[in-house]
């Protein structure tokens, strides 16, 4: 029996492979009076199978979370390991960045980003060019992964041409066409309807656990909390609650817009320690 | 003598004209290839994010300023050929003369490409995230 979403979200998925592993990290802009600590000290490890939504209210370090893992920023310190491989101790440990994340990383955006030249069959190819996938291979790959989303009748069509909720599973598809092991999702659903939104997350999960993904998820979506199987909540830049797997959501909720998580999380103290 | 004086006279003016027009075309495209990848900040910075190399953006941009270059350089000769008996003074069109003018024309979109180069290689992949 297939259960409803809220109480399947309850059930924490078998853990899957480690895909992610901070030790450490934190990150700081500025210096001096004006240094601004963005992640302070986060261990965080992070398995496949498993869809995580990363909550906080503004300026909690969702973003700058993010963008480490995706390395797009460089940490100020600690460790991180993507994929079991070790990508920054003090320093990048891989001098080509952008390589590095089309081979582990797929990205997921809140508009689609897709390239508006471009037909969904050619920006799902696009990834697979980069990566120098042989061209039988790629034409393969991307009638696959079309088919697999459910948007394969729509592969001639421009993004000006799709649904919001098309468009979103083309940008999954060529998140996925690369096979990364991770997959970082900012705000999938923002411009979705609940319908849509509901749909999108659910395609996450299956992928996560069809593929051993590890699926990274910022969102403030409410309508997608009792979809996540994990949640980690960040506050000032720290780990609130890593290991929670029936979120809070009620108090999650107070992330929007930043102004009432305070007050709403006076309860809660950092648990760094219960994620070592 | 003073025949070739005269020649030689309008020949440099001429060319001061070419070299003028050529240096203005370049401002116009470099202008243009700087606002076309300032449309593109986001496309740009996504094809970062997801992997593309350097050659791939610089490529892109360098193709846009060729597109531009070709259509102008083709647009102007036609013009050009199709106009030439409504002036009134005797013009001569030598095929090395177009020739030249189109290697010119590649050079200038070359080189006013840079700025817009320039603004893409800077383009943090983070700006493809976000609202």
């Amino acid at each position: 029996m297939e259960l409803p979403p809220s109480r399947a979200a309850s059930l924490m998925p078998p853990r899957g492979t480690k895909r992610v592993e901070l030790r450490g990290v934190s990150k700081h802009f500025g210096s001096g009076s004006a240094r601004v600590d963005a992640l302070r000290d986060i261990d965080l490890d992070l398995y496949g199978g498993r869809v995580v939504g990363l909550l906080g209210p503004s300026g909690s370090g969702k973003s700058t979370l993010l963008n480490a893992i995706g390395c797009i920023i460089e940490p100020s310190a600690g460790s991180m390991m993507l994929d079991g491989e070790l990508v920054y101790d003090g320093g990048w440990r891989r001098s080509d960045l952008r390589r590095l994340r089309l081979e582990k990383i797929g990205f997921i955006f809140q508009f689609h980003n897709l390239l508006p030249f471009l037909t969904a069959e050619e920006n799902v190819r696009l990834v697979l060019d980069l990566a120098g996938w042989p061209q039988a291979a790629a034409r393969q790959r991307v009638a696959e992964l079309l088919d697999y989303l459910q948007v394969s009748d729509r592969g001639h069509a421009i993004p000006a041409q799709l649904s919001g909720g098309q468009a979103q599973r083309v940008a999954i598809a060529r998140a996925l066409a690369n096979e990364p092991r991770i997959i970082l999702a900012d705000e999938p659903t923002a411009a979705l309807d609940s319908e849509r939104a509901v749909i999108v997350i659910e395609l996450l999960r299956r992928v996560a656990r069809e593929n051993d993904t590890a699926v990274i998820v910022v969102t403030h979506d409410e309508k997608i909390f009792g979809l996540l199987d994990q949640i980690v909540l960040l506050r000032d830049g720290m780990l609130v609650s890593p290991e929670a797997t029936e979120p809070p959501l009620s108090e999650a909720i107070g992330a929007r817009g930043g102004g009432a998580w305070p007050a709403a999380h006076g309860g809660f103290s950092p648990r760094r320690e219960e994620t070592r | 003598m003073l025949l070739e004086s005269v020649v030689e006279k309008a020949r440099r003016q001429i060319g001061l004209f070419t070299a003028t027009l050529l240096l203005v075309s370049t401002v116009i495209i470099a202008l243009i290839v700087y606002t076309l990848t300032l449309d593109k900040t986001r496309e740009i910075a996504t094809l970062k994010l997801i992997g593309a190399p350097d050659r791939t953006i610089v490529g892109l941009i360098l193709q846009q300023a060729l597109a531009i270059g070709v259509i102008g350089f083709f647009s102007g000769a036609g013009l050009l050929v199709n106009l030439v008996d409504v002036f009134p003074r005797r013009v001569v069109l030598l095929p090395a003369d177009a020739l030249a003018l189109g290697g010119a024309t590649l050079v200038v979109c070359f080189v006013a490409s840079a700025l817009g180069v320039r603004l893409a290689l800077r383009i943090d992949p983070s700006r493809a995230l976000g609202g």
